[in-house]
């Protein structure tokens, strides 16, 4: 008799891949190789897997259209699948994935998509902490500006597309018929950040996103204004902070 | 019947229905405060660090008693239980000290792979072992009697070397779990494998079953045209099913019943009203008790 790790081994194989006969110590009443009855299982493994996706990355399977989406989910599903039974885990490799994926090479745009549909999930179930509010981010004394470093929400990330993916996400995820999005108007960056309940995208202006980014590093805010500054000729920093201030994004502040 | 379970602190489940927690109803129950026994959650939906389900769903439990049912646990499995996965479901009854806790016959996971599908064991010497050894550690590690759910099956197993209720009462005898019957599941594995699900109830260990599922499956046809009932959890409990249950609480008593539906998830009054009848049947056969008495 096969030890159960073997048998478990067997199952897993014939399950993952179509083409391989079904373990043989299955049986059932009506025949000695139910093939049929096997296909459920390997049914309900693709199919829950692909809905996982789906739903951590809607966007992107309204974009590809059912077809194409499954196609392209069941291609990821093989090459990696989840390693958790947290699936709302699952997908952190989508975005670069999807860069990668051939069939997909047109859709430029498309892992950038991807990448803010994950931010937004990983905020959804990070751990909660209150922002500071502009009452208490006033207090920051003017002089001591340029050394404050802040320490960022456990939920706020950050995306920079080339392409308006920010755009073409929300008219996805909102919108009953899509708007068309001129994938020739530039480039988009957004912070995503719950900083209660409701997980918020907010556009950023250019440079804000290196900004960020350096300041969820560690960085005093003079370093990264300057990191910024250096990115982007357009960088304002007044702009940026006045993005960046309200948002909730900020849950505590040191001064040098 | 013991109707306590020997660790449990929280706030007991009623022997009335109740129905598994989902995201769509949280404004319909938080708002309607509806009259209903208990609800269940699903354990790995509440194992992240915060955001909404943790806040919805500590508002539910200050009013209604909670059941944790975990789905990812993989205790079938031939490898050692995920030690983290453990140490999260272990934070997830000490965070909202549910009233019962369970989880499946089943395996998920192996070698590190998570295939999201209750997976069928043999029911054999060494996956008795195996399995009482995994129920073992989750019980000292949660600290709390565990409930073991039957399964639905779509295929058996040459290696089997006795019948899935010898199989589930050596459980019990070995590990003291208690048991979580899945009157539909009964439904779904006794029609897939052609013996008779009355039977079934009628043998079925009562005197441990701690609480009940009911759920609607999908009906398809197999290699040689057969029935073949998937446990699909996506639609209304089906009448031979409702049948079953009535059978089942006439020999068990009343026992907290849950109305299991995942996918296709329906509105909150649909759901609702599988519940009142679930709460029906109980009353009715507390009516005919009280009377016989």
């Amino acid at each position: 008799m096969l030890p159960l790790r073997d048998l478990q081994a067997d199952f897993i194989r014939s399950l993952t891949d179509p083409d391989l006969a079904i373990p043989s110590d299955l049986s059932s009443h009506t025949s000695h190789h139910p093939k049929k009855r096997f296909n459920v299982y390997r049914n309900n493994v693709a199919v829950s897997l692909t809905e996982a996706l789906g739903a951590q990355f809607s966007a992107v399977s309204r974009l590809l259209g059912d077809e194409i989406f499954e196609m392209t989910a069941r291609a990821f599903i093989d090459a990696h699948p989840p390693t958790s039974p947290l699936l709302f885990l699952y997908g952190d490799k989508f975005p670069a994935f999807l860069r990668e994926f051939e069939l997909l090479q047109d859709l430029a745009y498309l892992p950038d998509v991807a990448q803010l549909e994950w931010l937004w999930s990983q905020a959804y179930h990070a751990a909660d902490r209150a922002p500071l509010t502009m009452e208490q981010l006033a207090e920051i004394p003017p002089d001591k500006l340029g050394g404050v470093r802040f320490e960022l929400h456990p939920s706020a990330g950050l995306v920079s597309s080339l392409f308006p993916a920010v755009s073409v996400w929300h008219t996805n995820v909102t919108d009953e018929e899509v708007q068309v999005i001129d994938l020739d108007s530039g480039g988009e960056d957004a912070l995503v950040v719950r900083p209660a309940l409701e997980v918020e995208v907010r556009l950023i202006p250019p440079g804000a996103f290196e900004l960020i980014t350096q300041l969820k590093r560690g960085a005093s805010l003079g370093e990264a204004a300057e990191a910024a500054a250096a990115t982007r000729q357009d960088f304002d920093l007044q702009l940026a902070l006045s993005e960046l201030l309200p948002s909730g994004a900020i849950v505590r502040f040191e001064t040098a | 019947m013991s109707k306590t379970t020997p660790f449990a602190t929280a706030r007991p489940i009623p022997a009335r229905a109740g129905v598994g927690l989902k995201a769509e109803h949280y404004r319909d129950i938080i708002d309607g405060r509806p009259d209903l026994g208990w609800f269940e959650v699903h354990a790995e939906n509440f194992m992240g660090a915060g955001g909404p389900p943790h806040h919805y769903l500590a508002s539910i439990r200050k009013d209604y008693p909670i059941s944790v049912h975990g789905v990812g646990l993989s205790i079938g499995s031939a490898g050692p239980l995920d030690q983290e996965h453990l140490a999260r479901l272990k934070g997830v009854c000490e965070r909202y000290e549910p009233g019962l806790f369970s989880e499946h016959l089943a395996w998920s996971t192996h070698d590190g792979a998570f295939l999201n599908d209750l997976l069928p064991v043999p029911y054999n010497g060494e996956t008795l072992q195996r399995v009482s050894d995994h129920i073992d550690e989750v019980q000292s590690t949660v600290g709390r009697r565990m409930l073991l759910e039957n399964p639905s099956t779509y295929v058996q197993f040459e290696s089997s070397e006795m019948s899935e209720l010898d199989f589930l009462r050596e459980i019990v005898r070995r590990t003291g779990c208690g048991l979580l019957l899945d009157v539909n599941n009964v439904y779904v594995s006794a029609t897939n494998h052609n013996y008779s699900p009355e039977d079934y109830i009628d043998a079925f260990p009562m005197e441990h079953v701690g609480e009940i599922h009911l759920g609607g499956h999908d009906e398809d046809r197999d290699d040689a045209d057969a029935r073949l009932l998937i446990d699909a959890h996506g639609c209304e409990v089906a009448s031979p099913v409702w049948d079953l249950y009535v059978r089942t609480i006439r020999r068990a008593g009343a026992i907290p019943t849950l109305i299991e539906w995942d996918n296709d998830v329906p509105d909150w009054p649909t759901l609702f009203a599988e519940a009142q009848r679930a709460d029906r049947a109980i009353a009715a056969l507390q009516s005919e008790n009280a009377t016989a008495a």
